[in-house]
């Protein structure tokens, strides 16, 4: 539906606003202290990050004579993909499927 | 490219309400407009995620560390910015202030409301020292046409007597207003026979936001 009443004088044209022409490099201010001043503090405190993540799925223990040589090229895959030995092995069984 | 922050410390004044009422306004006449939603309850972000066809964009993450940068990021890209600010003292308050050109600051007719206000108003004075003058004016919200309580009225007074300047038109309470955060619509896409007083609410949207751009082109002519 649309208002059958006239449009104010100053919304009949809004192109005399318009995005500026670019981002401008923000001057640091002295922001906290002021804000501080009147109460206003960080609500939202910065929470390290953990790296590693949890799994929500019932997890067994198990150990396995392997040869150095599996387990070294093991080892560096590892390395190399950054991942934990839990996730190369989910990876290494994700590909059963697939065979 | 005007960044509009709507902010009063205290929760419940009417902020996301004058925000989307602004907004969808604002983009009912033709312009380009991102919603920055800084309340934790995000009521912007779901009513975005409802079937309403507005161009509005809303946008839902960003803290203390980066709003000011966000909100002129966003300003280079569309003709109105506006942050709907949580209902706290936070330094995401005070930073997206400080990045604003436009403060508006809600209350209803109560003491509460109007000493968080004076709280709002205490900062931008403040830091008008350290980063030159901030223009705000004081929105009275859920006001009934008409008929002002004497609470309203007492308070009007002692604002006007301090010398806070105010925005002319209130924000009146309006089922109208609700209905939008309900069916998540802009105003004009509201089914009138379901809502009352449709109409009503559409011309009173049209006149706060005619007197915000006012302010608005005052503040570049000056």
């Amino acid at each position: 539906m649309t208002t059958t009443k006239p449009i104010p004088a100053g919304l009949t044209s809004l192109a005399d606003f318009h995005p500026s022409a670019a981002v401008e490099q923000l001057e640091p201010t002295p922001v906290r202290a002021i804000a501080e001043a009147h109460g206003f503090v960080e609500r939202n405190p910065v929470t390290p990050r953990k790296r590693r993540k949890g799994v929500d799925e019932p997890m067994h223990s198990f150990t396995a004579r392997v040869t150095v040589r599996s387990a070294n090229a093991f080892i560096e895959w590892c390395e190399r993909e950054r991942m934990s030995y839990r996730e190369a092995f989910d990876r290494l069984v994700a590909m059963i499927d697939r065979t | 490219m005007p960044v509009i922050a709507i902010s009063n410390p205290k929760g419940g004044t009417g902020k996301s309400t004058t925000s989307l009422v602004l907004a969808t306004t604002l983009a009912r006449h033709g312009a380009s407009v991102t919603v920055f939603d800084c309340d934790p309850n995000k009521h912007l972000v779901a009513w975005r995620d409802g079937p309403t066809k507005s161009t509005v964009n809303v946008i839902g993450h960003a803290d203390s560390s980066n709003i000011a940068r966000m909100l002129k990021a966003e300003a280079a890209q569309r003709q109105f910015v506006i942050a709907d600010l949580e209902g706290t003292a936070s330094l995401l308050v005070a930073s997206a202030i400080l990045a604003a050109d436009l403060v508006i600051i809600p209350t209803q007719g109560s003491a509460m409301d109007a000493a968080q206000a004076r709280r709002a108003i205490s900062f931008i004075e403040d830091q008008a020292a350290a980063v030159g003058p901030k223009p705000y004016r004081v929105l009275f919200t859920r006001t009934k046409p008409g008929f002002a309580t004497r609470d309203e009225r007492v308070i009007r007074d002692t604002l006007l007597g301090a010398g806070v300047p105010m925005l002319q038109t209130d924000l009146a309470e309006r089922a109208a207003y609700r209905s939008m955060f309900t069916f998540r619509q802009s105003l004009e896409e509201l089914d009138p026979a379901a809502v009352n007083g449709l109409d009503k609410a559409l011309e009173n949207a049209d006149a706060m936001v005619g007197e915000i751009l006012e302010q608005l082109r005052r503040k570049r002519a000056a």
